[in-house]
């Protein structure tokens, strides 16, 4: 798999260093470590720091901005980056008013994130941890893992941060989200890792995968690809299971290798299924928020709102991602 | 059975030539029931480790090497194994501390502590698919004095037939009985090379 890039152990930094480029006015490097930060440095606000592997872009270094994240920490494509640079990124975005991480279920992710809160905390800044787990494609709730629905944790949860509620607050509002956002995915093709050339999984043509992860990882199950609005109808049987709640915000993400013109294709028959099934579509998004490389699929998101929610999700931010 | 500074450093060198040796293995055993990076992640770190222990002269003890390792996989690898090892290493550190050699209980009672650390931070028990099913036998086998190698070898098979039930491994639960764990098998490629050093 042929991929635009020099050297595949240059594809995050290179990655980085476009993306500061591309938007001098909005974003900065910190030396040395592939983490992205606001220019302007928050003052006297609770700031929001995310990452994870890289390959997930726009995530999460996009979702820098006013009302989202404070810095972003770009590991290697898929792995976790380590906590040294974990590190770096809360203290370069620490406002004096504590650090929230965003942090998705990944055992890597945990693992260094927690170690970056310890250190954290050696320097006398005070770090709270929120893990998002909203693939419902895992059964057991504990290993369920983190994936679309994250943006909308960065996004409520950054803007309640922007309007200067404390750490406490903002902790509670992620949880909130975290508590009842769901999400699923599916491929039908995957994605091929920059180092190996090799890809996440084997997929025949004719076979597509359902509950697929955002890390090239396989699905739960394989089988013959079926018509958009069946995949569609599979996926929200699932969803709406889970999501009881009728007055919702929907997103349908891309998972990198989908054209756009497929995703609102995908979103006509969501929104149509959602609406015989009686729920009442708030705020839709559809887009490439949170991808796998260059898989072919997409995610449905379904988040639970209420007036408090849809004002966080209205709120202005200049992040490119969102 | 003694482990000298020397030998611990040689141990190291050797465990970076297997894991290079073994990186398709580790990567393709991770594509099965994983995110199929494990063998970069531990390339790219054991080959920082190698580069750490040949550039950096002598170690003042144990202690010392112990934790210049642990800090250096903690910086390079990252994903669930930097963590995982790093903390392994950090932990050799305090059980290692101001020791140019230990043997016996001494040394089996650092792998103990070792694999606590593991165990701690995967929040992770034997039996569920990972690496410490291949340190726990292990440091067993040190404690009883029984054969080191036979015991990682018995440890790899019972390995292998598991359910996995912790980590990325676990979301495809039976399906990853006769596959090897990738963690399971790079801490075994470790450890063989330390009971070579500590048989030389």
């Amino acid at each position: 798999m042929d991929k635009l890039m020099q050297d595949a152990n240059r594809f995050v930094s290179d990655m980085v260093e476009g993306l500061v480029l591309a938007h001098p006015d909005l974003y900065a490097k910190v030396d040395g470590v592939n983490v992205v930060k606001r220019k302007e440095q928050l003052n006297g606000k609770v700031a929001l720091v995310s990452g994870g592997g890289s390959g997930h872009e726009p995530a999460h270094a996009g979702f820098i901005g006013d009302g989202m994240l404070a810095a972003a920490v770009c590991g290697e494509v898929f792995t976790s980056p380590t906590p040294d640079m974990v590190l770096e990124g809360i203290k370069a975005a620490d406002g004096g008013k504590g650090v929230l991480l965003v942090v998705k279920n990944y055992s890597g992710d945990v693992m260094n994130f927690d170690m970056a809160k310890e250190l954290a905390e050696l320097e006398d800044i005070e770090v709270e941890t929120v893990v998002v787990n909203d693939d419902i494609a895992i059964k057991k709730e504990e290993d369920r893992r983190g994936v679309a629905g994250t943006v909308f944790v960065h996004k409520i949860a950054g803007a309640a941060a922007a309007e200067g509620k404390s750490l406490a607050e903002v902790k509670a509002l992620a949880e909130k989200v975290i508590g009842s956002v769901r999400s699923i995915g599916m491929a039908l093709s995957p994605c091929y890792m920059p180092e190996s050339g090799k890809p996440g999984f084997d997929l025949h043509e004719d076979e597509m995968e359902i509950g697929i992860g955002i890390h090239g990882e396989k699905g739960i199950d394989r089988k013959p690809v079926a018509s958009v609005e069946a995949i569609v109808t599979e996926l929200l049987d699932r969803l709406t299971a889970e999501v009881t709640d009728k007055k919702v915000a929907v997103m349908v993400n891309g998972m990198g290798g989908t054209p756009v013109s497929e995703l609102y294709i995908t979103y006509k028959y969501v929104a149509e299924q959602l609406k015989a099934k009686g729920y009442d579509i708030v705020r839709p998004y559809v887009g490439n928020y949170m991808t796998s490389l260059e898989m072919h699929g997409f995610s449905i998101t379904l988040l639970p709102v209420d007036d408090e929610l849809v004002g966080y999700l209205d709120a202005k931010t200049n992040a490119i991602g969102f | 059975m003694k482990l000298t500074t020397e030998q611990f450093r040689e141990s190291l060198v050797k465990a970076a030539a297997q894991i290079e040796a073994h990186k398709d293995e580790l990567t393709d055993l991770d594509r099965e029931i994983g995110d199929g990076d494990h063998g970069i992640n531990m390339s790219r770190g054991f080959q920082a480790v190698q580069k750490e222990l040949e550039t950096h002269g002598a170690y003042e003890d144990l202690g010392d090497l112990s934790k210049q390792v642990g800090m250096t996989l903690i910086k390079t690898v990252g994903g669930a194994s930097g963590p995982l090892y790093g903390t392994a290493f950090v932990k050799f550190a305090g059980a290692f501390k101001g020791k140019k050699e230990v043997e016996g209980q001494e040394l089996a009672q650092a792998f103990i502590e070792a694999t606590e650390g593991i165990k701690m931070r995967g929040k992770s028990e034997f039996g569920q698919k990972t690496m410490v099913d291949i340190w726990t036998p292990f440091h067993e086998a040190l404690s009883q004095e029984a054969d080191l190698k036979a015991a990682i070898e018995q440890a790899l098979r019972d390995t292998k037939e598991r359910v996995a039930t912790k980590g990325r491994a676990s979301y495809f639960g039976e399906a990853t009985v006769g596959v090897q764990d990738p963690g399971a098998l790079s801490s075994a490629l470790l450890l063989q090379e330390i009971v070579e050093v500590l048989h030389g």
